[in-house]
Parts: structure tokens; C-alpha cells; sequence
């Protein structure tokens, strides 16, 4: 062989990926021609480096970025489709059914220290300006309160991924519903319908009105027993908008 | 739970109302969609907001995904897009100087392996910021993610032999920017196996 192969061929034998007259052309090449040689150890060595590269660890924060943007576009197609049917006469009809505790003002929704009708635990949380890592301790609340683990808790080092699973131990509670105000009632109604529409068989079972980053919010937790029996979902939408500022969800078992 | 259904009866159920099939896409092909992007973006902000854009895209396009395309090609293709879109917007879609690119140090440290590895890794991508939008894209998803070639050439709608002459110039580009090839077309000094033989 007297000339030069094709560049990529170097590239693609490297690879592995020329067949055979290709690839003993090329070999007798190489064994003429140092320039050759050299390209292709340049080659193998650049790809030695790409293999020194490791994995790319995936931030949880980027998973919550994902599903953040997903809900909003879904509530965006949602609206889209509910407008066009008819407008907001079924969210007024909702708010006749749903039982509002309409709490006092001021930006602070907490109500009083023993958490009545809040079910005993998330009451806490929303006493405090909620975040990222604080939110998530509501939804592990909640599942804590009404799931039982494998496990005796606290002996959790036998079998971590059974114990990560909650099991049902009873039925949810009835939805225990909170609203900044009268006013608001509206708004909110649409909120959950607005998640609700998304599965037929979503159940919001425990609402609290909050703060998210100092910003007046709803914590809306559902439960999907038909579609999804093995999740429990929390959504945080802004009080005003009803735009997602964050989502989660847990993994539970019945 | 593990979920069993192919990638096209997700789709099927998607289309079809199920809420949920959509999410087991995303749990399915997120760190894939992140690597593309990160590795495209080079900054882990970019690359987030990449990757959301990169599902909210495909969310939104899926009733026009054809059933005989892989999932995971069309995909990587909207990451691709989605992460120059990104670095177009940010401004940054621009070469970094030559001098950016760390040098690369010896693979013989033996207790100093992982010191060597980190820097070998740094310099690959100082080196990925520094090459066209075209080189870095065949880069990532051939030699990075592992992408075979009719899928590159699927994935950026371009013929095979395109997808091997871009790759051959942006490795060659490459061998050079991590000092593995001098100007001339040679074998460089700074290869990592030339600088073990000067050591021994």
C-alpha cells in the first residue's frame, strides 16, 4: 500500500469498525508509514483520556429541576385544554365541596402550636419557611404517619431497600384542607383540580398553606391509588399563580 | 418497582392518557440526558437547564416521535439541540483559549493515580470547550456516550461517512489540544506514554 488511507479510516479502525479489505489495507499502511503510526497512537491516546473520565453523577436537584419544568408544562397543556371547554364554572362548583378552614392573615399560615386538623406532624413545617430539604421532611412526614415500614423503624440496617418502601398500614386520612383566605378559596380550588385533572384517580389528602422560599404557597400532597398505588406526590404551587415551585414524590407500597 | 414496558409502549401509553408513562421515560434516560448535556454545556447550570428543556421538548413533540427511531437517539439529538441552545443564549458557545487546557500529567504516579485521572479528566474538558459546536457534539455522543455511528448520524440527521470524517478531524483536534499530536501532524510530546517512557 503506497498512499495515505482516508483519515477517518485511522479514526474508524480505531473503533474496530472497517471490515476486513479495509482494515488489512490499512494495517499494511501502518506498517509502511510512521506518520500513520504516529496519528493513530495520537488517536489511542486521546481515547485512552476519554476513558479516564468518569461517570457523570446526576445532582437529585436536576431530577427536581426536570419534573419542576414537566408539571408547569403539563399545568400549561392543562389550562390550555380546560379553557377551551369551560372556563371556570366547574372550579366555583368544586369550591362549594371542598371544606375550607380559612385561616387568619398576615403572611405566616401556621396555625396555632398544637397543629389541630393539620394531623399532628407537617404542622411544623408550616410554621417555618419552607425549603427544599424541609419540604421534603413534610412529604416524609405524611408518609410516615400514615405508612408503616418493613422494619421496625430504627432497625433499618437489615434490609435498606425494604426498608426505604412504606407500607400502608390504613386508609389516608380525609383531606385536611388550609386557605390563606376566603378570597383565596377560588384560586386554590383550581390549583388542586388543575393536578387533580391529570389523573382521574389523584386524591389530595393533606393541603397547607406556607411559605416556599418566603413565598406564600400551597403544600399539596395527592395520593394516585388506581394509576399509581406505589407513590405518593407532593406538589408546591405558588398561592397566587398556582405555578409548581417544587415537587416530589415518595415511594410507598399497599 | 421496576418498570418493565419498552420505551414504545410507554409512548403508546402516554399518548394514550396515561400520566405516569411520561415520568418513567424521564426516570429512564435522565443521567443519559444529563451527561449529554453537561458534557455539551460544560457548566452544570446550563446543563440543568439543558436537561429541562430537553424534556419539556420531547414532552411536548413525542405524538411526532416516528416508531421506528430509538427513543434514546432522539433524545440525545434534543439534548444535543437543546444544550446549544442554551450556550448560544448564555454567550459562552466560545473557544477558550489554548492555555485553558491543563496539561496532562503522567498515568506512573501509582499512589498518585487518582490525582493523575482528575487531571487527565480536566483537561479532556477544557479541551471539549475549546472545539466547534460540530466537533464536540460527535465527540460526546460517539466517544462520551457511546453512541454507535448510524446512531450520531441518526441522531444529527447527517449520512455515516459524515459522521466518520467529523469525528477523525475532532479527535485529531483533540490529540493536539491534549498535546497527544504536535501541528505537523506527529506524534506530541506530551502524550501521557511518551512522558512515561522519559520517566523511566
Amino acid at each position: 500500500m503506497t498512499t495515505h488511507p482516508e483519515h477517518e479510516q485511522l479514526s474508524a479502525y480505531a473503533d474496530g469498525e472497517l471490515g476486513a479489505t479495509e482494515r488489512v489495507a490499512v494495517e499494511a499502511h501502518l506498517a509502511a508509514c510512521g506518520k500513520a503510526r504516529e496519528m493513530l497512537a495520537a488517536i489511542r491516546a486521546t481515547l485512552a483520556d476519554f476513558a479516564a473520565l468518569d461517570e457523570v453523577e446526576m445532582d437529585p436537584q436536576v431530577g427536581f429541576a426536570i419534573r419542576s419544568a414537566l408539571a408547569r408544562e403539563r399545568k400549561l397543556s392543562s389550562r390550555t385544554r380546560r379553557y377551551a371547554w369551560a372556563g371556570g364554572a366547574a372550579a366555583a362548583a368544586l369550591v362549594g365541596i371542598l371544606s375550607f378552614a380559612i385561616l387568619g392573615g398576615g403572611p405566616n399560615p401556621a396555625r396555632d402550636a398544637s397543629g389541630a386538623g393539620l394531623g399532628g406532624g407537617p404542622q411544623l413545617m408550616a410554621m417555618e419557611d419552607l425549603d427544599e430539604d424541609s419540604a421534603l421532611r413534610v412529604l416524609e412526614t405524611y408518609v410516615q404517619e400514615n405508612y408503616a415500614f418493613p422494619g421496625a423503624r430504627g432497625d433499618m440496617g437489615g434490609d435498606d431497600a425494604a426498608a426505604e418502601t412504606a407500607v400502608l398500614t390504613h386508609a389516608p386520612p380525609a383531606p385536611e384542607i388550609q386557605a390563606y383566605s376566603a378570597a383565596d378559596a377560588t384560586t386554590f380550588a383550581d390549583c388542586i383540580r388543575t393536578i387533580e385533572r391529570e389523573s382521574d384517580s389523584a386524591r389530595l389528602v393533606r393541603s397547607i398553606a406556607a411559605t416556599y422560599k418566603g413565598e406564600p404557597v400551597y403544600v399539596l400532597i395527592f395520593e394516585i391509588p388506581a394509576e399509581r398505588p406505589d407513590r405518593v406526590e407532593m406538589w408546591i404551587t405558588a398561592r397566587d399563580s398556582c405555578e409548581t415551585r417544587y415537587f416530589s414524590q415518595a415511594n410507598v407500597n399497599r | 418497582m421496576i418498570e418493565e414496558r419498552t420505551d414504545h409502549e410507554l409512548i403508546a401509553a402516554h399518548l394514550g392518557g396515561d400520566r405516569h408513562a411520561f415520568d418513567r421515560i424521564v426516570e429512564r434516560y435522565e443521567k443519559r440526558v444529563w451527561a449529554v448535556c453537561l458534557r455539551m454545556c460544560g457548566d452544570p447550570d446550563d446543563a440543568r437547564d439543558a436537561a429541562q428543556d430537553t424534556f419539556v421538548t420531547a414532552f411536548r413533540s413525542i405524538g411526532s416521535f416516528r416508531g421506528d427511531a430509538q427513543l434514546s437517539t432522539w433524545l440525545h439529538r434534543i439534548a444535543v439541540n437543546a444544550s446549544l441552545d442554551v450556550l448560544r443564549k448564555r454567550g459562552r458557545n466560545k473557544s477558550q483559549p489554548v492555555e485553558d487546557v491543563p496539561e496532562i500529567a503522567s498515568d506512573e504516579a501509582g499512589p498518585e493515580e487518582q490525582a493523575v485521572r482528575a487531571s487527565r479528566a480536566a483537561a479532556v474538558h477544557a479541551a471539549l470547550t475549546r472545539l466547534s459546536e460540530e466537533h464536540r457534539t460527535v465527540i460526546v455522543l460517539h466517544d462520551l456516550q457511546g453512541l454507535q455511528y448510524p446512531e450520531v448520524a441518526e441522531a444529527l440527521d447527517v449520512p455515516v461517512g459524515t459522521v466518520k470524517s467529523r469525528l477523525h478531524r475532532a479527535r485529531t483536534e483533540m490529540a493536539r489540544l491534549l498535546g497527544h499530536l504536535k501541528d505537523d501532524g506527529t506524534e506530541g510530546p506530551a502524550s501521557p506514554s511518551n512522558v512515561s517512557r522519559n520517566r523511566r
